[in-house]
């Protein structure tokens, strides 16, 4: 496999699928840190609190090495745009609102976090050493996010019937957003990330991949996760890869633009 | 959500030093005292860390208490 040491020597197609990528990907641990965040001091449990500010912290971090690397693609589209434009934002559409409860924050752990992993997992095996070079401690702080999730689905399927059955209705409503993420069979964006070698696999590999993963996870709940899902390609954006643009109540759009601080005169 | 059980915490940051016990955590299960242990005590760069539940420990000298309490049989 040859490397790719720099972003220049990918052609201009390929840069282009990168730089959405990479801000989907970016966006969405961006949103998935402030979500885990905001119940640093919900949690059923203290030990759960820290388990929830460790893992906001990680992934503001791993966001942060994220927009390292699209900083540097000439087609990084991040512009002043994306502090009026919620439709700059690339995240996915579980996150758009907070975290309602408990289990809407373990769902996003097991599905959203899973999907993010899965994709990192696939940059790691490819060939683009600016993301190679930086993704082994990434994955190695991302690996307790997975036992976390299980852990805490499989001790939501066995409490009361109430709770089960709010498991299984966040679930059935995160799982479609996360399927869709992955694209159609063709215009994915990440199919030609695979063919430049970035990632190991195409969008049906990587999605294959993500069931895999989270179905031992699922086997306590009402999901069957090779069940097909319905999906309308016709107005999912590929740049995005989501349905529509975010839907950030004010509170949260100025809190991830910024513009709270900005009035300091302190920000950047 | 009631919690479990209590959990010792032992570890090292090299080879070279023994493990050594860090603290406790409260978890529900193997898994959670993993998790648990691993966010709570994050200070160090730590090569090994282990759990091992309090009841699993087997007692050679025991801790005499400090105030004994006489109640009604």
């Amino acid at each position: 496999m040859t490397t790719v040491a720099n972003p220049e020597e990918l052609n201009a197609e390929t840069r282009q699928s990168l730089a959405s990528w990479l801000t989907a990907m970016s966006d969405t641990k961006h949103l998935l840190g402030l979500r885990y965040a905001e119940w640093c001091t919900g949690g059923p449990e203290l030990e759960a609190d820290i388990a929830a500010s460790a893992m906001a912290q990680f992934e503001l971090g791993h966001a942060r090495v994220l927009r390292g690397v699209l900083g540097d693609l000439r087609e990084d589209p991040r512009d002043e745009s994306r502090d009026t434009d919620r439709g700059a934002w690339f995240s996915i559409g579980s996150l758009d609102r907070p975290f309602a409860d408990w289990v809407d924050l373990v769902v996003g752990n097991a599905l959203v976090d899973t999907l993010l992993t899965m994709n990192l997992r696939s940059a790691l095996a490819g060939n683009y050493r600016p993301l190679t070079q930086r993704l082994r401690k990434v994955l190695a702080e991302e690996e307790y996010h997975l036992v976390h999730a299980g852990a805490w689905v499989r001790r939501l399927a066995s409490g009361p019937a109430a709770t089960e059955e709010r498991l299984n209705e966040v679930i059935a409503r995160v799982w479609p957003q996360c399927i869709a993420w992955f694209g159609p069979d063709s215009g994915n964006g990440l199919d030609a990330l695979h063919e430049a070698g970035v990632l190991d696999v195409g969008a049906a590999g990587l999605r294959d991949r993500f069931i895999e993963t989270v179905a031992p996870m699922l086997a306590c709940t009402a999901m069957d996760p090779a069940a097909a899902v319905e999906i309308d390609w016709n107005s999912w954006n590929n740049a995005s890869r989501r349905h529509g643009a975010p839907e950030f109540d004010d509170v949260c759009f100025a809190m991830i633009t910024g513009a709270n601080t900005r009035a300091l005169g302190v920000g950047v | 959500m009631a919690t479990g059980q209590l959990y010792e915490v032992f570890a090292r940051s090299t080879r070279e030093e023994p493990l050594g016990h860090i603290g406790t955590v409260n978890a529900a299960g193997t898994d959670f005292a993993r998790i648990y242990a691993r966010t709570i005590y994050d200070e160090e760069n730590w090569i090994e860390m282990i759990v091992v539940e309090r009841g699993a420990i087997i007692s050679v000298i025991e801790l005499e208490p400090l105030v004994t309490f006489e109640g009604p049989e």
